[in-house]
C-alpha cells in the first residue's frame, strides 16, 4: 500500500480543503475565501483603477471570475496570488475598454480624507483631491499593460518578478514596462503645473 | 538620456520594493549632483503618497455587497438552467416533471438578500479595542452572532448592515438573528445601510430604536439622528417618537426636540403618552425651540449630555474650520475645553485646535499641539493619529531629522497601528534623501 504525498507544498491542508469545497461551489468556503482576501484584492484594484467606485464593481467582477475559475485551480499558487492574478486582468480589461473613463471620485476620496491624519487641512484636502484627479488622468495616458505594471512596482511596492507573476509577463517586458510609464508619467507630470508644483514643494 | 541616469531611473523604481546598501548608496550619489534625477525621485515620491492617499479598502458593506452580487450571480446561473432544460422534454411525463423541477428551483433558491450574506460576511470588528464575552476580539475578527460586547477605550464593529461606533465604557449585547443591539451601558453611533432595506434595531432598558437607514446615536436615554429616520418604541410597541433628522428624542419627558444646529426637517411628530416607567412624566405634543428640557431632567437621568454636546460642538468646530473659520473653529474648541469633557473628547478637541494652528500657519503650534495629544492619550486613536500627524507636518515642512524621530517613535509605539505602512514609507524615502 501507498501513502498520499501533498504534491502541492504551498498550500496548507486546512487551505486544500477550503480549495477543494471552493472547487465544489460551498458558497460558505467561497464567501470566507473571498472575504479573507477582499482587503489585499482592493487595495491592489484601488492602485490599479484609481477610483473607488470602480473597485466595488471590478471586486465583484474579480470573484465572478474566480468562481468560475475555481474548478481549475489546482493549488499549483497562493489563492492569494491566485485571486491577485485574476483581479489585475479584470482591471486590465476594463482599463481596455472603450468606453471606459477615469476620474477621482468624490465619495472615494472623502474615504482618502477619512484615511489621512486629522491634522490635515481643509486646503490640504482641496489640493490632494485636484492633485489625484491629475495623477489618474496622466496615468490613463499611459497604456493599460505599462500603467498596472507601474504602479504595482512603485506604488505598491511589489518587486518585479511578483509584478511580473500577475500579470502574465516576463520580468524583462515588466521592467520595459515599468521604465516606460515612469518615463511617459514623469515627462506628463514635469509639464503639469499642478503636479510640479507638488514635487517642487518636497525638493530639498 | 545618459546612462548614469538611465541606471538611477531604475533605482528610483525599485527604491519601494527595497534597495541594497551599495543601490542606496549610488543613487543617494547621483541624485544630490543630478538635478534631473533629484526632481524625478522627489516627484515620485510625491505621487506615490497621492496614490496611497486613494489606495483604501471598502465600506464593509460595499465588500459584501460586492462578495454577495458575485455569489448570487453564480447561484441564478446554476437555477435558471435546470427548468429552461427541462422545456426541451417532449413527453408528457417531461412536462409535468419539468414543472416539478421548476416549483422545486424556485423553492431551493438562494432568498436574493444581500443582507443575510452581508450579515454572515461582515459582522467583525473593524478598529479599537472591543471585547466579546470578556475576550478581545482581533481586526477583522468575527463577532458571534450572539455576544456581549464590551469597549472601555471605544471600538468601531460592522453588524450586519451597519456600522456601529461603541464609544469608550460601553456595554451592548449583540443578537445576529434579530438584528439587535441592546446597549447596556454607554453609549453608540450607528450608521446603517439604506440600500440593504432591512430593520435594525437598537435598543435601551427603556426604549427601542427601528432604523432603516441612518445615521443616528443612543445612549441609555437619548436618541439623535443626524440623518435618516429612526421609531422609537416602548417594549409595548407604542410610538414614543418618530425621528428625523435634526431631531433627538430625550427620556424621561417623552419630548422631541430639535438640534439648535439643523433646521427642523419634518413638523414635530406627535408624541405618544409616555412608557409605564415614566408614568410621573409630563408628555409634550410640540416642538420646542428653546433647551428648556436640560433643566428638567430628572436626577435619574444617567444620558452623557456633556458628550453629547461636545461632540456637536466639535462637528460645529470641523464645519467651521473647513470653511476657513479658523477663530470660529478655535473660540468652539475652547468653550468645549472649558466644559471639562472626558478624555476622548479632550482628546479630539486638543487635536482640533492644532489643526486650526495648521491651517493658520502656526506650524510649530501645531505640532506642539499635536505631540501634546500624542503623550497625554497615547491609548486613544486620537493620540495616535495626532503622533502621525506631527510627523507628516514635520516631514512637509522641511524638517526631515524631526520627522524621522517622530515617526520611529509613532512606528515603536503603535507597530500594528493605522499609519505603519505610511509610517515606514516615509521613513525610509527621509533616510534616502537626507544627506550622509
Amino acid at each position: 500500500m501507498g501513502h498520499v504525498v501533498n504534491l502541492l507544498p504551498e498550500l496548507s491542508a486546512q487551505e486544500l480543503d477550503q480549495v477543494e469545497a471552493c472547487r465544489r461551489g460551498d458558497r460558505r468556503a467561497l464567501e470566507a475565501v473571498f472575504m479573507a482576501h477582499a482587503p489585499y484584492l482592493e487595495r491592489l484594484l484601488g492602485r490599479v483603477a484609481g477610483s473607488t467606485l470602480e473597485v466595488e464593481d471590478l471586486l465583484q467582477s474579480t470573484f465572478v471570475a474566480a468562481i468560475g475559475a475555481f474548478p481549475r485551480f489546482r493549488g499549483e499558487a497562493q489563492v492569494r496570488t491566485w485571486l491577485a492574478r485574476i483581479a489585475i486582468h479584470t482591471a486590465q480589461d476594463r482599463l481596455r475598454s472603450a468606453a471606459h473613463r477615469r476620474r477621482a471620485d468624490v465619495p472615494g476620496f472623502e474615504d482618502a480624507v477619512d484615511h489621512a491624519p486629522p491634522g490635515s487641512g481643509a486646503e490640504w484636502r482641496i489640493d490632494t483631491q485636484r492633485r489625484l484627479e491629475r495623477l489618474n488622468e496622466h496615468l490613463s495616458a499611459i497604456g493599460p499593460k505599462k500603467r498596472v505594471a507601474f504602479v504595482l512596482h512603485v506604488f505598491e511596492g511589489l518587486p518585479i518578478e511578483e509584478v511580473a507573476a500577475l500579470m502574465g509577463a516576463s520580468s524583462t517586458a515588466t521592467k520595459s514596462r515599468i521604465f516606460w510609464a515612469r518615463r511617459e508619467l514623469l515627462r506628463r507630470a514635469q509639464r503639469d503645473p499642478l503636479l510640479r508644483e507638488l514635487a517642487l514643494e518636497a525638493a530639498p | 538620456m545618459k546612462r548614469a541616469c538611465w541606471l538611477t531611473a531604475r533605482l528610483i523604481d525599485g527604491r519601494a520594493s527595497g534597495l541594497t546598501r551599495a543601490e542606496s548608496l549610488l543613487l543617494e550619489e547621483h541624485v544630490s549632483t543630478c538635478a534631473s534625477c533629484a526632481f524625478d525621485a522627489g516627484m515620485l515620491s510625491q505621487l506615490q503618497q497621492l496614490s496611497d492617499a486613494a489606495a483604501n479598502s471598502l465600506q464593509p458593506t460595499a465588500r459584501a455587497r460586492a462578495i454577495a452580487g458575485a455569489l448570487e450571480g453564480h447561484a441564478r446561473q446554476q437555477c435558471v438552467c435546470v427548468p429552461m432544460r427541462a422545456w426541451f422534454w417532449p413527453s408528457a411525463l417531461g412536462a409535468a416533471l419539468a414543472l416539478a423541477v421548476i416549483a422545486l428551483g424556485v423553492t431551493l433558491r438562494p432568498a436574493p438578500t444581500p443582507s443575510s450574506a452581508a450579515r454572515v460576511a461582515t459582522d467583525h470588528l473593524i478598529a479599537g479595542q472591543v471585547t466579546s464575552s470578556g475576550r478581545a476580539l482581533g481586526r477583522d475578527e468575527q463577532v458571534p452572532s450572539e455576544a456581549r460586547l464590551y469597549s472601555e477605550r471605544g471600538g468601531t464593529v460592522a453588524l450586519a448592515h451597519a456600522t456601529v461606533d461603541l464609544r469608550t465604557r460601553t456595554r451592548a449585547d449583540w443578537r445576529a438573528g434579530t438584528r439587535t443591539l441592546h446597549l447596556r451601558a454607554g453609549s453608540l453611533m450607528a450608521e446603517v445601510d439604506p440600500t440593504v432595506g432591512e430593520r435594525f434595531t437598537v435598543q435601551t432598558d427603556r426604549f427601542r430604536v427601528l432604523v432603516l437607514g441612518t445615521r443616528f446615536e443612543v445612549s441609555a436615554d437619548s436618541v439623535r439622528v443626524e440623518r435618516g429616520r429612526v421609531l422609537v418604541q416602548s417594549f409595548e410597541g407604542r410610538e414614543l417618537a418618530f425621528l428625523t433628522s435634526g431631531q433627538r428624542y430625550d427620556r424621561p419627558q417623552d419630548g422631541v426636540r430639535t438640534d439648535a444646529t439643523r433646521p427642523a426637517q419634518a413638523p414635530a411628530p406627535s408624541v405618544a403618552a409616555p412608557a409605564k416607567a415614566d408614568a410621573t412624566q409630563e408628555s409634550r405634543s410640540s416642538l420646542p425651540a428653546d433647551r428648556t428640557s436640560a433643566s428638567e431632567r430628572s436626577a435619574t437621568d444617567r444620558a452623557p449630555a456633556p458628550r453629547l454636546t461636545a461632540a456637536e460642538r466639535l462637528d460645529q468646530a470641523r464645519v467651521a474650520l473647513a470653511s476657513g473659520e479658523v477663530s470660529t473653529a478655535r473660540a468652539i474648541v475652547d468653550a468645549v475645553l472649558s466644559g471639562r469633557p472626558d478624555a476622548s473628547w479632550r482628546a479630539e478637541a486638543l487635536s482640533l485646535r492644532a489643526e486650526c494652528s495648521l491651517v493658520d500657519g502656526h506650524l510649530q503650534a501645531a505640532v506642539s499641539g499635536y505631540l501634546l495629544v500624542a503623550d497625554r492619550y497615547s491609548k486613544l486613536a486620537a493620540g495616535e493619529n495626532a503622533l502621525f500627524a506631527a510627523a507628516r507636518i514635520e516631514a512637509e515642512h522641511g524638517e526631515p531629522a524631526r520627522a524621522t524621530a517622530v515617526l520611529e517613535r509613532y512606528l515603536t509605539r503603535y507597530p500594528q497601528g493605522r499609519f505603519v505602512k505610511e509610517a515606514e514609507r516615509r521613513v525610509r524615502a527621509l533616510r534616502a534623501t537626507s544627506a550622509p
